[in-house]
């Protein structure tokens, strides 16, 4: 009895101590450093190591980190890149073949923990930190899923030391092992050779991944580079918890001041700290946004009506009064339905084809569907572009049911009977996806045809696309450099083969031809010509249904200055800046 | 069974000798009793009407028609606006209902495919004894040792959008096996326990004397003996699987093609923030009838068909 | 008594090994290609090759005699996973590309942080209820406390979840809406989390302790007890109590293993980075080495907590002999 008593007497305690610590713990607000940027992040770094960086989210983060050959101007459209750790922009040989680009002196590596460099500093960056950096890119045993994209093909002699490091084991490969394309005359001066003349090259060493590793710090970290990189660049990592959470603190040794032409950015960053918090969902960020946790953030769909006027597009007065600004930035993307080229039913068949994309209402698509933050689509080149021409008309992207009944028609005679049921392959079960896929069956079901929406996890949708199984499916595409090209390759038909970019299967001889011409040449009227001939190729024969261009809705509190989205540069944070006083006014805090 | 009603009616419950009846309709009697069991018999049986209504092909068009502006209020102005529309301005109420067929079908087919697999692995166990009695607790200890919900999961992620021996799986039907398939160890274990307490009792040793065969005997004299316990876990199990579709949902791994209760709790995680409570309020409203009269149904039917088991598993 | 514990401990490898086999089962003959969705958009046959290689699922997927001949080591993609696996070698998370262990040891810590103060609390409400209604049985104060009990065990968790986050977060600004610290700051977020799924679970746990405690008051001990003139508290709290604690532990201590799992949805919703959320992605993302760690390490410690049950028994109950 008085044991029982005791234990009772005991559990009270208990409860009382963690509830009393849990209560008085929500007393205490976390504060606001009046220095450090807070912001949220929705997709999990695997790795910062650079020759591993390979998706948006990771690359916008570790580019705080790292620096490149090149990097783009941040306000200046049409975008222009500018030599950040080169002086010079490349001297390119006659036959456009060799590169030779003169190296910055002066650049350290900062190492934030002492680890490899006694004291922080590290030593200067040179052409060899480049040559090794790519080597790794393209060894096997490191499986950098870059290596096809920037070097793949590309650069002489890099594809045979791949296979090399395929068949060294790991801890025997020669790192000094020569690659003919890759060479230091001297320590500051980095000469490249390419297969075949590549105009397109030049992006490729403005891509974070490209930037240069020292070597001292991969042989002293291994495989845990990814969790310590050491770069030359603005900030340099502080703290990183996998699904939670990100510091980086500026990098006391940035030497500021980038080229001669380029932007300025000052000596020592503004923002000194950026904390930056893991959320998947979109609506805590949001509600946290509004409470003034985080500076900047998107709108969730949800909550767009509370935030921009639906009519006119601009912030709501409550917005406005809270200090909030509104950012819209066309991003330079494509959304589209995917054909499969080879189906039996949809392939041969280009009425039918016509006859969906004509049926598909893309203006209320963007409104209902994304709140306006788009505009609807007329051709596989976005807006941004050179090419892009707003007052073309694209007879297949114009919403017209009747042409499209029509078009069905035809479309019957020519698969000898009714169109069978089509399928519709979607990357994901979320409500937007369904959301989606219930729109595109209402639209299709007003002119007689019936699809059938199919949900697969991101991976298998990936596997189907590769082995061509699906029959039509939804996608994107985001540029990676400002260069038509980017979208063009999606329809080159050697681009076709399995896993090959283009996934629509789509062959065209006049189109193969036309771009061939066009890729060796550099951005010149000729060029201009090429291509806006192979886009009204690809509009007219429809492998793709072509939905709209995202434009990206970004809010931020007034308090961040100069506050800027160029979707080619990195180190953005850099030439940022937080005024404090209007932060103090608002929320009063100590 | 007969006996041990007999011997322990329930207070209150005056059983009439003047005629023979079956134990069945006695229970079925007893059921009857309390105002609060014709309640949830009630509502259960409107439950039915209401999914077996979304069988007919009116319903298909009405969940897919636009009823009114993009998340209209809910309104008493027509059936369709009772609950307000979702994003597409399609009607909640229709959605509403809908969902009750593929809660109940789901709920139906997976207790069938779990009953099936427990109530056989369970007699066999029970029965046979030896090595099988051995490889079922191995199994079922298997099962058990993992939480359900990571099992439904795994099950419902592999299956999901993968032809099986060439065979497409239609989505309510992964669900119904990653649903069925995790869920049979506790009336597994209930049924081998009774099996094996009836099988040496004397009316089945004389079976066994007149050289009745053990098919016949499983049949005939055990089957029956246990089914009380099939239906008791029947209503309980239904209350977990129209919730676990709801868990499933969250995590995305619910029923895709169809509106579905969970499906409108998923969307609504986002949308009460702006306000729109309706798809949410009307979807755990709908579950939480249903489960509250299922979980009162099934004490019931546990104190009418076996007042000896009280608790569950 | 050891006899028994040894074959216990026997029983517990069928049980696990089948369980690994199970999930290695799962994602390696039906789910898709983690090297796939590891390469992203541009990926070519040549990153795909060295993706597998570095993950280790370029090998064959069950058995490789002519390696293990040729080298003495078994080579093949399941022999050394399962191996790994069984034998606690902790292999490389596919997707947070970082040893499962180290994962696991910031991960558990987290969940475990919100999952004992649940439980603590959780498990002497259930009790102290459900000895209160059998107490006053049958009067209005039981019946309203079954009743809630129901009511409670029929919302979907889920929708008082998110009911919560809105009210008390958002429109009340009681608590912060979701999101973790680390260290001590953490206890700031932990405090919603808690007091929700004390709520939830408060239901299924009572009704439960309800039934056992009042199948103990009509046994003849307590009768006896009542007429030798022990006071009703004394009855509670001392004889009935001892009674009633076996199917309480077993409760308990099979429930002690999935404090370190954690709770899926909540740490979904309020995103504390413990190791359910670890586990919903892991299995979308094919992570299969995260998968069969926990799997496995559930399963162990799930027949250790059986076992742990059964010698609690002959502690509460001395009449109880393990053989």
């Amino acid at each position: 009895m008085r044991k029982m008593k005791w234990i009772f007497f005991g559990y009270l305690a208990l409860v009382a101590i963690i509830v009393g610590g849990i209560g008085a713990s929500l007393a205490i607000t976390p504060r606001r450093d009046p220095h450090t940027l807070y912001v949220s992040y929705a997709v999990n770094i695997k790795s910062f190591d650079s020759a591993e960086l390979y998706d948006t989210t990771s690359s916008q983060i570790a580019g705080q980190v790292f620096e490149c050959l090149y990097n783009y101007m941040p306000d200046k459209r049409p975008f222009e890149l500018f030599p950040e750790l080169a002086t010079t922009m490349p001297t390119v040989s006659g036959d456009g073949r060799i590169l030779s680009i003169p190296i910055r002196r002066g650049v350290h590596y900062y190492d934030p923990e002492h680890a490899v460099f006694a004291d922080g500093m590290g030593p200067e960056v040179s052409a060899a930190d480049f040559i090794f950096a790519w080597k790794r890119i393209a060894s096997f045993q490191l499986a950098s899923p870059n290596y096809s994209g920037l070097f793949q093909g590309r650069v002489r002699g890099l594809d045979d030391w791949w296979r090399y490091t395929r068949q060294t084991p790991e801890d025997q490969i020669d790192w000094d092992r020569p690659v003919a394309g890759l060479r230091a005359p001297d320590k500051f001066t980095l000469v490249i050779e390419l297969d075949r003349p590549t105009p397109q090259f030049v992006y490729s060493l403005a891509q974070v991944s490209s930037a240069p590793v020292s070597k001292a710090a991969a042989d002293h970290w291994k495989g845990k580079l990814r969790r310590h990189p050491i770069g030359s660049g603005p900030y340099c990592l502080a703290e990183h918890l996998q699904e939670q959470r990100i510091v980086l603190a500026v990098n006391p040794v940035y030497r500021g001041e980038t080229g001669s032409n380029g932007h300025a950015s000052p000596k020592r960053p503004q923002i000194t700290r950026i904390q930056m918090e893991y959320f998947v969902e979109e609506l805590p960020s949001w509600l946290l946004f509004q409470q003034g946790r985080f500076d900047i953030n998107g709108i969730p769909k949800e909550s767009f009506s509370q935030a921009i006027n639906v009519d006119n597009g601009t912030l709501t007065p409550q917005m406005e009064a809270a200090g909030i600004r509104l950012l819209k930035t066309p991003m330079p993307a494509v959304q589209y339905i995917g054909i499969n080229m080879r189906d039996p039913v949809m392939g041969k068949n280009l009425p039918l084809r016509q006859a969906i994309s004509m049926a598909f209402d893309r203006k209320k698509y963007v409104q209902v569907y994304l709140n306006g933050r788009g505009r609807p689509a007329i051709g596989p080149i976005p807006p941004e572009f050179e090419t892009f021409d707003p007052d073309a008309i694209n007879p297949n992207t114009v919403f017209d049911p009747r042409a499209a009944r029509q078009k069905v028609k035809e479309a019957e005679a020519i698969n000898g009977g009714p169109i069978p049921v089509l399928s519709l392959l979607l990357p994901g079960t979320d409500t937007r996806y369904r959301q989606m896929a219930d729109f595109m069956v209402s639209q299709i079901a007003s002119i007689g045809l019936t699809i059938r929406p199919e949900h697969r996890t991101w991976a298998r949708f990936q596997e189907m696309i590769d082995a061509r199984e699906a029959q039509m499916y939804a996608l994107g595409w985001q540029a990676d450099y400002p260069d038509e090209q980017t979208f063009l390759q999606l329809f080159y038909s050697k681009n076709a083969v399995e896993r090959g970019v283009n996934a629509t299967g789509y062959s065209n001889a006049e189109f193969d031809a036309l771009y061939e011409r066009a890729i060796q040449l550099p951005p010149t009227p000729e060029r201009k010509v090429l291509y806006e001939h192979m886009e009204s190729i690809v509009v007219r024969d429809c492998p793709w249904i072509l939905t709209h261009y995202p434009t990206a809705y970004t809010l931020y509190y007034e308090w961040v200055k100069n506050f800027q989205i160029n979707t080619y540069a990195h180190g953005l944070r850099a030439y940022q800046s937080l005024d404090e006083s209007a932060h103090r006014d608002r929320f009063k805090h100590p | 069974m007969t006996a041990a009603l007999a011997d322990h009616p329930a207070p209150g419950a005056p059983i009439s000798m003047s005629q023979p009846r079956s134990p069945w309709r006695e229970s079925w009697q007893r059921l009857c009793q309390k105002r609060l069991t014709r309640c949830c018999l009630a509502i259960v049986g409107l439950y039915m009407i209401a999914a077996g209504a979304a069988f007919t092909p009116l319903m298909d068009t009405a969940i897919t028609r636009v009823a009114g502006e993009s998340y209209q209020m809910p309104s008493l102005a027509q059936p369709a606006l009772w609950l307000g529309t979702d994003i597409l301005g399609r009607s909640v109420f229709w959605r509403l209902l809908y969902g009750a067929r593929v809660a109940l079908t789901l709920a139906v087919l997976s207790s069938v495919v779990s009953i099936a697999v427990g109530t056989t692995l369970g007699v066999l166990a029970g029965y046979v004894g030896g090595w099988v009695d051995n490889v079922v607790i191995w199994l079922f200890s298997t099962v058990n040792s993992v939480p359900w919900i990571l099992l439904a999961m795994t099950l419902a992620y592999a299956l999901k959008g993968e032809p099986i021996l060439g065979l497409e799986i239609s989505p309510l039907a992964v669900v119904v096996m990653s649903l069925g398939l995790t869920s049979w160890v506790g009336l597994c274990r209930l049924i081998r326990a009774e099996v094996m307490k009836l099988r040496d009792l004397e009316y089945v040793t004389a079976a066994k004397a007149c050289g009745v065969g053990p098919m016949r005997i499983l049949t005939r004299h055990l089957l029956p003996n246990v089914f009380h316990l099939v239906i008791i876990t029947f209503s309980l199990m239904a209350v977990d699987f129209v919730q676990a579709e709801v868990a499933l949902a969250f995590l995305g791994l619910g029923i895709s093609d169809r509106p579905s209760w969970g499906r409108m709790i998923d969307d609504a995680k986002s949308e009460l923030l702006r306000g729109v409570w309706w798809q949410l309020a009307g979807a755990t409203f709908a579950i939480f009838l249903l489960c509250l009269a299922l979980n009162l149904l099934g004490d019931a039917l546990r104190d009418a068909l076996d007042p000896r088991l009280r608790e569950r598993n | 008594m050891w006899s028994y514990l040894v074959r216990r401990i026997l029983w517990t490898i069928p049980i696990t090994l089948s369980v690994v086999l199970f999930t290695f089962t799962m994602f390696t003959l039906v789910a898709s290609d983690p090297a796939r969705s590891y390469a992203g958009k541009m990926a070519t046959d040549a990153d795909l090759v060295a993706i597998r290689h570095r993950m280790g699922i370029d090998k064959p997927v069950w058995l490789n005699i002519r390696h293990a001949r040729l080298t003495g080591s078994v080579a093949a993609a399941f022999d050394s996973q399962f191996f790994d696996t069984l034998l606690f070698r902790f292999p490389e998370s596919m997707r947070y590309q970082e040893s499962v262990w180290s994962l696991m040891k910031s991960k558990a810590p987290v969940s475990f942080s919100i999952q004992f103060p649940v439980f603590v609390i959780e498990l002497g409400m259930q009790i102290i209820a459900s000895l209160w209604c059998a107490r006053h049985r049958g009067r209005m104060g039981d019946l309203a406390v079954t009743f809630l009990c129901v009511l409670g065990m029929s919302v979907p968790a889920l929708s008082i979840y998110m009911v919560a986050q809105w009210l008390l977060a958002v429109k009340w600004q009681l608590f912060p809406i979701a999101g973790w610290d680390s260290g001590l700051a953490a206890v700031h977020f932990m405090a919603m989390p808690i007091l929700v799924s004390v709520i939830c679970r408060m239901g299924a746990g009572t009704r439960f302790y309800r039934t056992v405690v009042l199948e103990e008051m009509g046994a003849d001990y307590v009768r006896t007890a009542k007429s030798k003139g022990v006071g009703t508290s004394g009855i509670y709290l001392t004889h009935v109590m001892r009674n009633v604690m076996i199917p309480i532990l077993t409760r308990t201590v099979t429930a002690l293993p999935t404090l370190f799992l954690g709770a899926l949805f909540l740490e979904r919703l309020f995103q504390i980075p413990g190791v359910g959320s670890l586990l919903v992605e892991s299995i979308f993302n094919n992570d299969r080495p995260v998968v069969m760690v926990v799997t496995y390490a559930m399963s162990v410690s799930y027949c250790m907590a059986l076992l742990l049950t059964d010698i609690c028994y002959t502690i509460a109950d001395p009449r109880v002999r393990l053989r």
